[in-house]
């Protein structure tokens, strides 16, 4: 069942296209990470589902509804990230309170253990908190809400490594004991890897894949060996990256356009071998023959 | 957990191999219940579909078995055709260094037969 669908949906500010015609699908109750580099689109993309804001042309449905502006989808959705604010006047132990009053699912006790447990003091006021027990404190308000669709924006950002496995685990309880779908953006995706079930990869305001996290890793190979044995199969090929150094070639290509087995690679001095997630995202998203050494020659 | 999850072999595949471990070790014993998909991911700390994928590997190697409603359970013959499996494995694999050397060293069909002839012969 999908929970949002959206349809060649495009956002623009001023002259900048931040979404182009995106159409994509999310599915209840899955964790998903929003992968891309800086300036892609996932917030603009959250945004719009969260219904803060508009997109330009296009449609977009969350509960089958418009979320602009729409009280169903405020009820059932929550969006963190570091912008979140609340009063000067309350402290943590009131803001949690009126958490209570406004989401149904709320789970007060499960905000004060874990709250107690990163060390973070109740009668604090918002502002007076250190900015990886601001970002602490926004994901146990966004974890105890408990809502249907729970968007995490860099929810980790700030925080010192220890908190963050343990937050990530914390996520991953929380989805166990009570499923939910989770939209988690991060700009690092090894760390938050072993919990997701799919990814959403974003590059210029596109959608580029979005797929179960092993489909996802395995389109993308490492193929390593002697240059010559190599330049035929190279050239026949998409090649992402490719590296020479002394009759040695590696060489990154797409798993699907990979004919010979790997036995007759092994003849040949080829090694075939797979990429992590975050490896995977780098190739999809650099520009192609794009470098940094480049720009000092 | 003393299984490290790596970041290049694929996590179900990982589960898999570690499920095939336990029953070789009889930490898992034939007609015993093994973990649900929901204990796995809090295990191993991973997604419940990704756990879920692993067992679905050992199911449809027919290594696991379901009864409705109760969960997965350990095959009769699991650790025999677990151990059957690797052993065959692993023989395909020296065979093919082997051939390969050979190759490399300019050693000849017939020669090579006629070593590994001997070999066993030596042995017998």
């Amino acid at each position: 069942m999908n929970i949002i669908q959206c349809e060649e949906l495009s956002k623009s500010f001023g002259r900048r296209h931040a979404l182009q015609r995106v159409t994509c699908a999310i599915d209840a109750e899955k964790i998903i990470g929003i992968i891309g580099r800086n300036g892609a689109g996932k917030s603009t993309l959250l945004n719009i589902f969260a219904g803060y804001i508009k997109p330009t042309t296009g449609s977009c449905k969350v509960f089958n509804e418009n979320p602009f502006n729409n009280i169903q989808t405020a009820a059932n959705m929550i969006f963190i990230d570091d912008r979140l604010s609340f009063s000067d006047y309350l402290s943590l132990e009131d803001i949690l309170k009126m958490g209570a009053d406004f989401y149904p699912n709320w789970q007060n006790e499960l905000a004060y253990r874990m709250l107690d447990y990163a060390g973070i003091d109740l009668t604090a006021k918002h502002q007076q908190l250190s900015k990886g027990q601001l970002a602490t404190f926004n994901l146990v308000y966004g974890l105890v809400s408990r809502c249907a669709l729970t968007i995490l924006d860099e929810p980790m950002n700030g925080m010192d490594e220890v908190i963050r496995t343990d937050f990530y685990r914390a996520i991953l309880k929380e989805y166990l004991a009570f499923p939910r779908t989770f939209l988690i953006t991060s700009h690092h995706l090894q760390e938050m890897e072993s919990i997701l079930e799919e990814i959403l990869l974003m590059d210029e305001g596109s959608v580029i894949a979005h797929a179960p996290l092993d489909e996802f890793k395995e389109q993308l190979i490492s193929l390593s060996g002697p240059s010559d044995a190599l330049a035929d199969l190279l050239s026949e090929t998409e090649v992402y990256a490719q590296k020479i150094m002394a009759g040695m070639t590696s060489a990154i290509i797409d798993a699907s356009k990979l004919f010979v087995s790997e036995e007759i690679l092994r003849a040949k001095g080829i090694t075939v071998s797979s990429l992590n997630a975050s490896e995977v995202c780098k190739y999809l998203t650099s520009k192609k023959g794009s470098d940094i050494d480049a720009i000092f020659d | 957990m003393h299984v490290h999850l790596d970041g290049t072999t694929p996590i179900y595949i990982q589960i898999a191999e570690w499920l095939q471990h336990e029953i070789i070790a009889d930490r898992l014993q034939a007609d015993e219940k093994v973990y649900s998909q929901y204990q796995l991911a809090e295990l191993f700390n991973i997604n419940p579909a990704t756990a879920g994928k692993g067992l679905t590997i050992l199911l449809e190697e027919q290594l696991l078995y379901k009864k409705r409603g109760l969960g997965m359970f350990v095959a009769t013959d699991a650790k025999e055709r677990i151990l059957m499996k690797r052993r065959n494995e692993i023989l395909t694999k020296m065979a093919q260094e082997i051939v390969l050397e050979a190759k490399r060293l300019l050693v000849s069909d017939e020669e090579l037969l006629v070593l590994i002839r001997k070999t066993q012969e030596g042995l017998a």
